[in-house]
């Protein structure tokens, strides 16, 4: 799969004056499932589970504002507030009234968000289930051992990295994988394009923004996880270095009757290393 | 008027489960919803309500967290869950069609709902928007060093115990007036402990980030706005450098805004018939008779 075969694939739609990147494929008219993507990747990042979870699913895939094949703002910084309007905007365009959510990462944070409108009545949408894949939130050093904090810290200076080269990219991809070799040079490539396209380089400077952006839901979005009485399920990586399990677990204690699925042998792109057990673990006590 | 009659004019109404403090008064036809600065309460209004009330129905609440208002422990509130809160409180008045007057932080929240507007998120119309800043002038002066303190959540909390040994600086950037200041310590926050000071010059230092993390948000929000918006400014206060910031990056662009120097620095608390004055008996660029006149 290439970068052109993939867009190949999908169509565009325009949300809130901005051209959104959409793969909308399988049959089925009842389940819906849209899948959220984690920071400075795209949609390609499931290219490996579309086709087994279309087989259970409408299975919608988005790329975000400032990603992938989607518009990129090149001069101002694309708030994750604003990101969630333009998924609600999808959706309602799609024309979609019931679905599962799922979000990796930064994605998770768009459901974070939508958990919250949910709770203040802001949307009427039916949401199934939440499906949180390695969500990452400010953390308490107290609460990770040093060399835990030291890896996190130096991951959070990553993105501005990465950009230097593409050389410099798939290294620094390949570290976030507890095994870097089921990850190809190719798929780097195509990643580091869908990166590179539209000059979207440029919105990974944004990064801290999304940092900061971060820091200041901390309140609401833990708020809302403690007082939802909707469905979530946690699906975490043993070995993210970005979500850590530590992390990982403080999160899953907050939200009533939750446990964490865990996935072994795992870094932070489940979806591109063992793509069979994360969709296993999709459909796992699916209705 | 004393921070208790304040209190007897207003009720409170509980939003998502939290106890907000409103007042609501005036038989007008028309409404104006007053979003107030943080971490200052509603209680700066009670100068002008009543010259308020001859034109408008006056929706005037306290943020959650400030004046009267409920103050759960240990959390933080974002910009966007004030406003939040706001359009909720308005829709349970059965609010339909507004002006929105805000000042100082409380121009990030109207700038937040704008955003929303534009996007036609949320059902209520609004007529005008109008931003301004307070007027506190000589003492922001000192502002920038001490927020970039305050904006270290570590170090903003011994700044607040610093506070609380009567840190001069940091005393002044909270205070207008010392003598409404007493008022307003003693009446309203009898129960003013060190854990709330902490928790307020927190909460203040994250609304200085959130004006970071949303600045270009707010700022196409002010571009592509189709409300008129009028923005009051001062000189002299380095929080309403940033809003000029603003101003400048979308004047050219949409013939809505209006950008007023106010430089007599009227204020509402020092100079209150002055202020009303400049902000209401306002001609426009259409030249219409004020309607306001009635004030003076």
């Amino acid at each position: 799969m290439n970068s052109q075969e993939w867009e190949n694939k999908g169509f565009y739609i325009k949300a809130f004056n901005k051209e959104v990147f959409v793969i909308d494929a399988g049959n089925n008219k009842t389940n819906t499932l849209l899948m959220l993507h984690d920071y400075a990747t795209s949609s390609f990042d499931y290219y490996k589970t579309l086709e087994k979870l279309s087989k259970h699913y409408r299975v919608v895939l988005i790329d975000l504002i400032g990603f992938g094949n989607s518009d990129k703002p090149l001069d101002e910084y694309f708030t994750i507030i604003q990101q969630t309007d333009i998924v609600l905007e999808t959706i309602k365009i799609l024309q979609i009234k019931k679905l599962t959510l799922f979000g990796h990462g930064y994605g998770a944070h768009i459901l974070n968000e939508i958990i919250v409108r949910k709770n203040l009545e802001q949307i009427e949408l039916s949401i199934e289930k939440f499906i949180f894949c390695n969500l990452h939130m400010k953390i308490n050093p107290a609460k990770i051992t040093f060399s835990q904090l030291k890896t996190f810290i130096q991951i959070q200076k990553m993105p501005i990295a990465m950009l230097s080269s593409v050389g410099i990219y798939k290294k620094k991809i390949k570290e976030l994988f507890f095994n870097s070799e089921k990850i190809s040079d190719n798929e780097l490539e195509q990643m580091w394009n869908l990166m590179q396209k539209k000059s979207g380089n440029h919105v990974i400077n944004y990064f801290s923004n999304y940092i900061e952006e971060r820091n200041t839901f901390w309140n609401r979005w833990y708020r809302a996880l403690r007082n939802s009485k909707m469905a979530i399920k946690m699906i975490s990586s043993k070995d993210s270095p970005i979500a850590l399990p530590e992390m990982s677990e403080i999160i899953s204690n907050e939200i009533p009757d939750n446990k964490i699925l865990w996935i072994n042998n795992s870094g932070h792109f489940p979806m591109l290393e063992n793509p069979e057990e994360l969709v296993e673990l999709i459909l796992k006590d699916r209705k | 008027m004393t921070a208790q009659n304040w209190k007897e004019l207003g009720k409170f109404i509980s939003i998502y489960n939290n106890d907000i403090f409103v007042i609501d008064k005036g038989n007008s036809k028309e409404t104006i919803v007053i979003l107030n600065g943080f971490p200052t309460s509603t209680y700066d209004y009670h100068k002008i309500i009543d010259e308020l009330t001859e034109n408008y129905r006056v929706i005037i609440h306290d943020h959650l967290g400030f004046g009267f208002s409920a103050r759960p422990k240990g959390l933080q509130y974002s910009i966007i869950d004030q406003a939040d809160i706001a359009l909720r409180l308005w829709s349970e008045l059965g609010l339909k069609e507004v002006t929105i007057l805000a000042q100082d932080s409380g121009n990030s929240v109207a700038k937040e709902i704008l955003a929303r507007k534009n996007n036609n998120l949320t059902p209520i119309k609004i007529n005008e928007i109008i931003l301004t800043s307070s007027g506190k002038r000589l003492e922001h002066i000192q502002m920038s060093n001490i927020s970039i303190i305050l904006n270290n959540n570590k170090i903003g909390q011994y700044i607040s115990i610093l506070k609380n040994k009567g840190l001069k600086k940091i005393e002044n950037l909270y205070t207008t007036d010392k003598q409404e200041l007493e008022i307003d310590q003693d009446d309203l926050n009898e129960e003013f402990n060190h854990d709330a000071e902490v928790r307020k010059i927190q909460i203040t230092s994250n609304y200085i980030k959130d004006s970071y993390v949303y600045f270009h948000r707010w700022t196409e929000g002010l571009k592509d706005s189709k409300i008129p918006i009028r923005i009051y400014w001062q000189k002299s206060d380095p929080i309403s450098m940033k809003e000029i910031a603003i101003v400048l990056a979308s004047e050219k662009i949409n013939k809505n805004i209006e950008w007023i120097e106010n430089s007599s620095h009227f204020s509402i608390i020092e100079s209150p018939k002055s202020w009303l004055h400049l902000v209401f008996d306002h001609n426009g660029s259409n030249n219409k008779r004020s309607k306001y006149a009635a004030f003076f």
